[in-house]
């Protein structure tokens, strides 16, 4: 039970999807504006990032592996994703139209988010076993959600301030990523 | 909202400076930034992905007239993870110490912000020629920025540039080589950037 | 353009399913060579002298249970396979033992150790390390690589300074992946009692 515990904080802190592994950069630079679009982006990639794992790990162990065609992951777990998303949609649709012209733009951009996809596929290649794939997805998809929100907030508090002028825009928000990271880096000393 | 005729050469230079991927339009950065710890596996990375935005763009250009406008997003998905995917076995096959260095980051070329971009702007809407220049200047402007990252980091972080040392081993920043070192260089590169074209944009 | 978007459901998925699978039957014998090639440069770097090797047949269940009765954890490590090495008069020199080692931090170490008869390694090849951000390829490097050849102790353990042969230094940033290595070889020695025990001393 421990190990798995220390599994959970690993891939949320110190193995971060976003800071340390560089995964999921694009959504994390572009759409962190405000706090109520990360928190909306956090849960729909926790969401889409643990049930693709639910439904892609069988899929990646008993028949790609077996088959010896785990190259074909990369566009199976892709189209089970969009599948996923498709079928999620749909529900909403039917469900509230408010809900779903809110979501819509989002969980698009979700299925190309390289975070959810670098997940799926790094547990089937590196081999982890079911639980250990599960936890790994969970808690990566929370730290990538803990890394959005905390950008926001930042980006919120520089908000006012002075930055030089070519800084101004995007290369502000990654020398604040690059320093996230190394704060984040700090973690490996939790568990040495 | 064209003022100029849409031409290659224009789409060429646009993909190379005006709208650089990287530095204006901040697409793909997930490979710029883990990928450049050396100037070798940049340029390779770099390369990999021009060539499946080449292919991507001017197949979707080509096979616009059956991809229905309601699910455009499925058309790239499907026609980019291809290519994606036959570029792996290729690459697995040719390159191995490549494929093996840029590890997931070469299946994960599948879901590249710059390939969905460019078709969504310039594939979905043009002709396959338009298309294949615009790929062309976007993906040259890619490998460039990429790779000036990857031979900087590599000078700080292990002293050497495609192998040729320049720098003592005792001088280097190896801490450079990780997550943060690629943003903040990157952060740099892009402000000199922003300085050079004039103005800002946020 | 009614006709043609109906199509679209078939020409776009036929296309690219043609273009996957010629991709893989059109690559699929220069992969398989590269894969053959690189086994057999793995067993020569770990056993050069080898001139035969056989695939050694084990009881795995009995392997972990030996491996965990000395205090070995085999969720961590997992012996994937055993090669013996043989000379030209077909006896056993040594073995060539696999293993998969996954690191504290999430990933995984395969590898290759070359083990002789008595105990002395011979050394070892890193067959792959998933996720590796830059700094991991440390232990690829043969200043670490040396500090194992040629010595002959019952385990290897990491330290600051070391002053017996069994005390290895970790290079500086890469403390998680070499005591994984670290892990392996130990495992690997383990495993060479195991299979000297249970094959009843065919091995001297």
């Amino acid at each position: 039970m421990t190990k798995l515990f220390y599994a959970a904080i690993i891939a949320a802190f110190v193995n971060n999807l976003v800071l340390t592994q560089s995964l999921g950069m694009d959504s994390f630079i572009r759409n962190s504006k405000d706090l109520a679009t990360s928190v909306r982006i956090a849960v729909s990639v926790l969401f889409v990032t643990v049930i693709s794992s639910l439904i892609t790990w069988p899929i990646g162990r008993f028949v790609l592996d077996k088959l010896q065609i785990s190259f074909l992951s990369t566009i199976l777990f892709l189209l089970v994703e969009a599948a996923l998303v498709w079928f999620v949609l749909y529900v909403m649709k039917k469900i509230s139209v408010n809900l779903y012209e809110h979501y819509k733009e989002l969980l698009a951009l979700i299925i190309i988010n390289s975070a959810v996809l670098g997940i799926i596929l790094n547990n089937v290649e590196v081999g982890y076993s079911f639980i250990r794939s599960t936890v790994f997805s969970i808690f990566g998809a929370v730290g990538f959600g803990i890394a959005m929100i905390l950008m926001a907030g930042v980006r919120e508090k520089i908000k006012y301030n002075d930055i030089p002028g070519p800084f101004e825009g995007v290369p502000i928000l990654l020398v604040t990523a690059g320093l996230m990271s190394i704060a984040f880096y700090g973690f490996t000393g939790l568990l040495l | 909202m064209k003022e100029k005729k849409d031409n290659i050469f224009r789409r060429f230079y646009y993909g190379l400076w005006k709208e650089n991927p990287i530095l204006f339009l901040c697409l793909g950065l997930c490979p710029v930034l883990a990928v450049s710890t050396t100037a070798e596996y940049a340029l390779a990375m770099g390369a990999f992905t021009t060539a499946v935005l080449i292919l991507t763009n001017v197949f979707v250009s080509a096979l616009k007239k059956i991809i229905p406008n309601e699910q455009r997003l499925l058309g790239y998905l499907i026609l980019a993870a291809s290519f994606t995917v036959a570029g792996q076995l290729f690459l697995k096959a040719y390159f191995p110490d490549f494929s093996e260095a840029l590890g997931i980051f070469v299946p994960l070329t599948a879901v590249n912000g710059v390939i969905y971009d460019r078709a969504e702007r310039c594939a979905y809407v043009s002709n396959p020629g338009i298309a294949l220049f615009d790929a062309i200047g976007t993906g040259i402007g890619y490998t460039f920025i990429i790779t000036l990252l990857g031979a900087i980091r590599e000078i700080i972080a292990f002293g050497t540039i495609f192998g040729i040392r320049l720098i003592p081993a005792d001088y280097t920043i190896p801490f450079t080589a990780l997550a943060p070192g690629a943003c903040i260089i990157l952060a740099f590169i892009m402000a000199l950037a922003n300085k050079i074209r004039g103005g800002h944009r946020s | 353009m009614k006709i043609n978007k109906n199509l679209w459901f078939l020409i776009i998925p036929i296309f690219c399913i043609a273009l996957i699978t010629g991709s893989f039957f059109y690559t699929r014998g220069t992969i398989k060579a590269n894969e053959a090639a690189k086994a057999n440069g793995v067993i020569s770097a770990v056993f050069p002298d080898a001139v035969r090797y056989s695939e050694a047949t084990y009881n795995k269940r009995f392997l972990a249970l030996y491996l965990e009765e000395h205090g070995y954890d085999t969720t961590d490590v997992v012996v994937d396979h055993v090669v013996y090495a043989r000379n030209e008069q077909n006896a056993v020199k040594g073995l060539i033992i696999y293993v998969n080692c996954y690191k504290k931090y999430g990933g995984l170490i395969q590898m290759a150790v070359g083990i002789q008869n008595n105990g002395t390694i011979n050394g070892y090849t890193i067959l792959d390390i998933s996720d590796a951000k830059g700094l991991e390829s440390k232990v690829k490097e043969d200043d670490f690589k040396n500090q194992f050849i040629g010595k002959n102790v019952s385990a290897f353990v990491l330290s600051d300074e070391p002053h017996s042969d069994a005390e290895i230094a970790a290079p500086n940033g890469a403390r998680d992946a070499s005591g994984t290595v670290v892990n392996g070889i130990n495992t690997a020695i383990i495993t060479l009692e195991f299979i000297d025990e249970s094959m009843g001393g065919l091995l001297e």
